[in-house]
């Protein structure tokens, strides 16, 4: 009776304490992207992305890719804690466009060869954006740019960091 | 619950409570550490993540250098450190605060070099003079870079030695109180097991004891229904009695011993009655029951005490109760047994006062006719030899019917009782038999040697005690018996025999008052037997027409003449004789009396008629005995009158008798009186003087005349006036309340001038003339014998008074 009477109290305990998540406060500065680098200007037509798939290989500049750019959205950015509003391609859209399917494993890898893979239906499920403006203009390299994966808030994506791949270079199906 | 049950649990709830906090404390503490290592795995990766940038920044700063890199290069490179020097990690901190001052300083020293150098490749010419100012900013940044990694280390040990320490103690603590638990748990089960054994114990005790308790009432209700079978079936009582000691023995395991201890012997158990069963044990133990008992159907009297005693043999034991056995199942065992037994007492006294009542009459308490008989027959088998004989005394009482009649039968039974008691007194004194036949017949019985000549003076000693006078209810009653005595002679004969011979000669000394002991003989039972055929043929008799009626006349004392005439019944058998009063007790006994009565009147008012039709015969009178049966029937009177009506006789000429003691019960025969008399028909009191009327009684009957019975003046004698003066009195109280009076029997002269003398006017009696048939009186009235009696010319002056 005693050790019963304990358990349920030691269960209810437990059952509150492992429930309560404390959120993550966001913080917000008023000058959200701040002042870029200088950078040097890069070769007219540089070919910022690759996309190797089961069709082939395809290299996009960054005109190409800003002019594919339909889909725009706000996220909070969780390496900076900022809100920022991005405007890119579906990555679905580009996987489409090389025949990944979402059973192909996809690697992406960025300028300094920091990479992360996985299978494309974890980027196409979570609506992954190949963000390539930033509040209506370049996104600059110290702050990501010039392209990103970014995911929109609430889905499973937005909070395996590992997948935002910033300043991305490639994409290979493997 | 027991106080180590509370204690143990209080611990136990302590410990688990203990356990709680420890484990929501050791999981926040686990929660914060989890975030703490998140928070420096992050901040160790963003660290670690600069510090690759910041090698690579320098490689291709070496590079730039050479020749063999563009300052767009270096920007991009540059551009990457930014910004992973601006992600900031969860505990807040941006990549550029984790890496230090002397990070960015030397990186800002970095910035200015390249902010001046022109774009593209480094030239040739400028390649020596770069190196030698870059150079050196370049090697503290690389250093700044390698030391990167070694402070994020140290920094995360100890905060982790922090962890494992308190961890450590966490576990510590939760190991005790997991020891504490375990412990008080134990001391709890412990504990409860233990409680629950010693109740499951006392439970299974209860139970064993409910069934013992079971047991011994099945075997008690079977006992007791085998004992009340046994009851009904009339066992033995020692039997039964024994049975219930067994069962008290069987039930109880002690030696079961019962006490009767009796006012009196009852049914030939002594009064000190002692059962033991159980053997060994001879002494008497505790008494567990003990009640008195009474017999039913004996007034509630106490007959006695009942004691049951139970014993186990050993004195420390005797009062208290045997292990396992209550002291209340024991006594209760005891008392339902000594109930049985008293049950089996009370049953045998029972069945004694119904064997009692069997064997005695109710009412005196004396032997009855059957077990007279039984004793007669014990007596005759146990005769030894010629001269040891059987002798059967047979008593009836003479008077007795007449003060039944008169006095009533509750007086009737009260002279019963008394004459049982005399007889019972005689028959202690000499150790004889005394018994009751029935009615008024009295038995007495004896045996031995010379055994008549007792049972003579036995008689005679009996005859002298009821000749004594009786007060009953403060009247005094006399009664005279008749005894006879019948002697067992060698020849065999059985018990009816003998107290029918007794019976026979008890007759002989009825019918001769001048015996009151008769001892039989054996022609008296042809005698007997004559009488017991008289029945039969008075019956025929009076079909026969063998019954006639002779008149006696009686005189007028006034002038000589027969005045009227008394019919009266004769019976001729074959040219005997009977005497009337045989066939007028016979007739009385057998229901003949009415129709003999008719017979005798209808032949009586014939006589008359004749009588009237004779010159002065209109004057005459006839006088008819009369039984109070008679009146019983209603439809007598309107017979009679009607008869009168028919011969053209008047009522008035018609006088009926009616004895003294009838006429007493005059509830039952007034009113047909009253109609007699209204038509005119007289009414005589005969034998008056013989009975227990007293004189209030007598002037309230509804009578005319008296007939002084012959006792009056059967006694008188000329010189004894105290007869006379009786005598007179009687005629004086008669007249006195206006009654016609007849002296009867009248034998002697003397008797006649004695009558005469008293201003008597009418008279009957052999002095006269005795009854004679009717045609010879018809004869002598027609020839005027009637006119002037003989007697009365020889009438001498009476006896002056």
């Amino acid at each position: 009776m005693l050790l019963s009477v304990s358990l349920v109290v030691l269960a209810a305990v437990s059952a509150a304490c492992g429930g309560g998540e404390v959120a993550e406060p966001t913080t917000t500065t008023e000058n959200p992207y701040g002042e870029a680098l200088a950078l040097d200007p890069p070769a007219p037509d540089e070919v910022i992305l690759t996309v190797t798939g089961p069709n082939g290989t395809q290299d996009y500049t960054l005109g190409q890719l800003v002019a594919a750019a339909t889909t725009t959205v706000s996220v909070d950015e969780p390496f900076v804690k900022q809100r920022i509003e991005f405007t890119g391609v579906p990555l679905a859209d580009l996987f489409t466009a090389a025949g990944i399917t979402d059973q192909t494993n996809v690697d992406t890898v960025a300028l300094n060869d920091y990479a992360y893979d996985a299978p494309a239906s974890v980027f196409s499920d979570s609506d992954a954006v190949l963000a390539v403006r930033q509040g209506g203009g370049d996104i600059p390299i110290d702050q990501g740019g010039p392209i990103r994966i970014i995911f929109p808030d609430g889905t499973s994506g937005s909070s395996n960091l590992e997948a935002w791949n910033w300043s991305l270079r490639r994409i290979e199906a493997i | 619950m027991t106080l180590p049950q509370a204690l143990s649990a209080l611990v136990l709830v302590v410990c688990l409570a203990g356990l709680l906090i420890n484990a929501i404390h050791s999981q926040l503490h686990q929660r914060e550490m989890i975030e703490a290592v998140t928070r420096s795995d992050s901040a160790a990766a963003n660290v670690l993540f600069t510090q690759r940038e910041g090698f690579v920044l320098a490689n291709r700063m070496g590079e730039w250098l050479n020749g063999n890199a563009s300052r767009r290069e270096i920007q991009v490179q540059r551009a990457l450190l930014e910004r992973r020097l601006s992600v900031v990690d969860p505990s807040g901190i941006d990549g550029a605060q984790a890496a230090g001052s002397r990070f960015t300083d030397s990186l800002a020293v970095l910035d200015e070099f390249m902010s001046a150098a022109p774009p593209g490749e480094l030239p040739l010419a400028d390649r020596p003079a770069q190196s030698l100012v870059v150079r050196p900013a370049l090697e503290r940044f690389q250093e700044a870079v390698s030391r990167l990694g070694g402070a994020y280390q140290s920094a995360s040990d100890d905060a982790e030695a922090d962890s494992v320490r308190s961890r450590q103690i966490d576990d510590q603590r939760q190991l005790a109180l997991l020891l504490g638990t375990v412990v008080a748990g134990t001391v709890l089960a412990l504990v409860v097991s233990a409680d629950i054994r010693r109740r499951y114990a006392a439970a299974r005790q209860r139970i064993s004891e409910d069934r013992r308790a079971l047991d011994q009432a099945l075997v008690l209700d079977r006992g007791e229904a085998a004992i009340l079978a046994g009851i009904v079936e009339n066992r033995p009582s020692e039997e039964l009695i024994v049975a219930a000691l067994d069962m008290a023995h069987e039930l109880t395991g002690r030696c079961a011993s019962f006490q009767r201890a009796d006012r009196r012997d009852l049914f030939g158990l002594p009064a000190k009655l002692h059962f033991t069963h159980g053997g060994g044990c001879e002494e008497l133990g505790a008494s567990w029951a003990q009640q008195s008992w009474t017999a039913r159907g004996s007034h509630g009297t106490t007959l006695g005490t009942l004691t049951l005693c139970l014993s186990t043999g050993s004195e420390s034991e005797e009062t208290d109760a045997t292990p396992g056995q209550s002291r209340e199942s024991i006594a209760n065992i005891a008392r339902r047994c000594s109930d049985l037994v008293a049950l089996v007492l009370d049953r045998r006294v029972a069945e004694d006062q119904l064997q009692y009542r069997a064997s005695h009459d109710s009412l005196t308490g004396m032997l009855n006719r059957v077990s007279l008989l039984d004793a007669i027959r014990t007596a005759l088998v146990h005769r030894s030899d010629e001269h040891d004989q059987v002798a059967v005394i047979f008593c009836d009482l003479d008077r007795f019917k007449l003060v039944n009649d008169s006095l009533g039968h509750q007086s009737g039974d009260l002279l019963l009782r008394a004459v049982a008691l005399r007889l019972n007194s005689i028959a202690a004194d000499s150790g004889v038999v005394v018994g009751r036949l029935g009615g008024d017949e009295f038995v007495m019985l004896c045996a031995g040697t010379d055994i008549e000549s007792r049972a003579i003076s036995l008689a005679e000693a009996v005859s002298a005690v009821l000749d004594g006078p009786f007060l009953i209810e403060g009247s005094e009653v006399f009664v005279a018996g008749s005894i006879g005595v019948a002697v067992s002679g060698p020849a065999s004969i059985d018990a009816e025999d003998l107290l029918r011979n007794a019976d026979i000669a008890m007759y002989r000394a009825k019918t001769d008052p001048t015996l009151p002991v008769v001892l039989y003989e054996a022609g008296f039972e042809e005698e007997s037997h004559a009488r017991l055929t008289v029945d039969r043929d008075l019956r025929r008799a009076m079909t026969h027409g063998e019954i006639t009626v002779h008149l006696q006349p009686l005189v007028d004392l006034t002038n000589g003449r027969w005045s009227g005439f008394e019919a009266l019944a004769r019976w001729n058998r074959a040219g005997e004789w009977i005497p009337p009063a045989t066939f007028l007790e016979v007739a009385r006994l057998n229901g003949l009396l009415p129709e003999l009565g008719r017979l005798v009147a209808v032949a009586a008012f014939d006589a008359l008629a004749r009588l009237r039709a004779e010159p002065g015969g209109d004057a005459l009178n006839m006088w008819i005995n009369l039984a109070r049966v008679q009146l019983r029937n209603p439809s007598f009177t309107p017979w009679l009158i009607a008869q009168l009506h028919q011969r053209e006789i008047p009522p008035g000429s018609i006088i009926l008798e009616l004895s003294e003691s009838e006429l007493l019960h005059l509830s039952e025969v007034g009113p047909a009186l009253d109609a007699l008399r209204s038509h005119g028909v007289r009414i005589a009191m005969d034998d008056f003087g013989t009975g227990y009327s007293s004189l209030v009684q007598l002037g309230r009957l509804p009578i005319d005349v008296v007939k002084l019975d012959r006792a009056f003046v059967a006694d008188l004698g000329t010189d004894d006036y105290r007869e006379f003066s009786v005598l007179a009195a009687a005629v004086k109280f008669a007249e006195a309340i206006s009654l016609g009076i007849v002296a009867e029997g009248i034998e002697r002269q003397l008797e006649l001038d004695a009558v005469r003398a008293l201003g008597c006017d009418c008279a009957q009696g052999f002095l006269f003339r005795r009854p004679a048939p009717v045609e010879e009186i018809i004869r002598e009235f027609r020839d005027g014998l009637g006119s002037d009696t003989a007697g009365l010319t020889a009438v001498t002056a009476p006896v002056e008074t």
